[in-house]
């Protein structure tokens, strides 16, 4: 996981909330940030990866705890 | 991405709506162009008027989505429009049957049109029909 992350509080958030959130942040940052978005949607954590796949970015962190998910993406376009 | 992906939308039962918003939105977020048509007993969930709307049928699940998604199926179209390609039609034959034009609709629709208007416009990708 990176040290440095811009948080996404997505908790409490249905699919696919935690995913447009996240979209919307890459969308407002430069390239290079890394954005940390928090989920307690099961299945954002398979979703969020795929999407940053399929849109040319990279996940750089996965990680759950207490049943939050915590997805880290480095925008790379 | 290459094709763009077809949306027919016939339904009005409330969670099938929402999972055609789901689609759209996120195939638009992958630069995915999208082709919305809205038909038979879809079309009063685009009305202006909540009242209007009201008349969507929700089951267990569509119930549970109402209360709890945001933003709801208008929400995920717009969001849609905003994010990329997303061309978005009404149903001439129910706007007529219904006397409504795209002023009585929510602001999302780029025109009314006719089945045959629309398979002529749509590209050689993926069709979806809920």
């Amino acid at each position: 996981m990176a040290t440095e992350a811009k948080i996404i509080d997505a908790r409490g958030s249905f699919c696919p909330g935690p995913l447009m959130e996240l979209i919307k942040g890459i969308r407002q940052e430069a390239v290079g940030v890394v954005l940390e978005v928090w989920s307690s949607d099961r299945g954002s954590a398979k979703d969020i990866p795929e999407w940053v796949a399929r849109a040319g970015h990279e996940v750089v962190g996965n990680v759950e705890a207490d049943n939050i998910f915590k997805i880290q993406v480095k925008k790379l376009r | 991405m290459g094709d763009s992906l077809n949306v027919i939308l016939l339904s009005g039962d409330y969670a099938k709506i929402h999972a055609a918003a789901m689609v759209t939105v996120v195939a638009s977020s992958l630069a995915q162009t999208v082709n919305v048509f809205v038909s038979m007993e879809a079309l009063p969930a685009f009305h202006r008027d909540p009242r209007e709307r009201d008349v969507i049928v929700k089951g267990p699940v569509g119930e549970q989505i109402a209360e709890t998604a945001s933003p709801d199926y208008l929400g995920l179209f717009e969001q849609s429009r905003d994010m990329g390609e997303v061309n978005m039609y009404a149903c001439s034959l129910v706007a007529d049957l219904k006397k409504w034009g795209l002023a009585d609709l929510v602001p999302i629709f780029d025109d009314t049109m006719g089945i045959t208007g629309f398979l002529g416009r749509i590209g050689s990708g993926a069709s979806l029909t809920f």
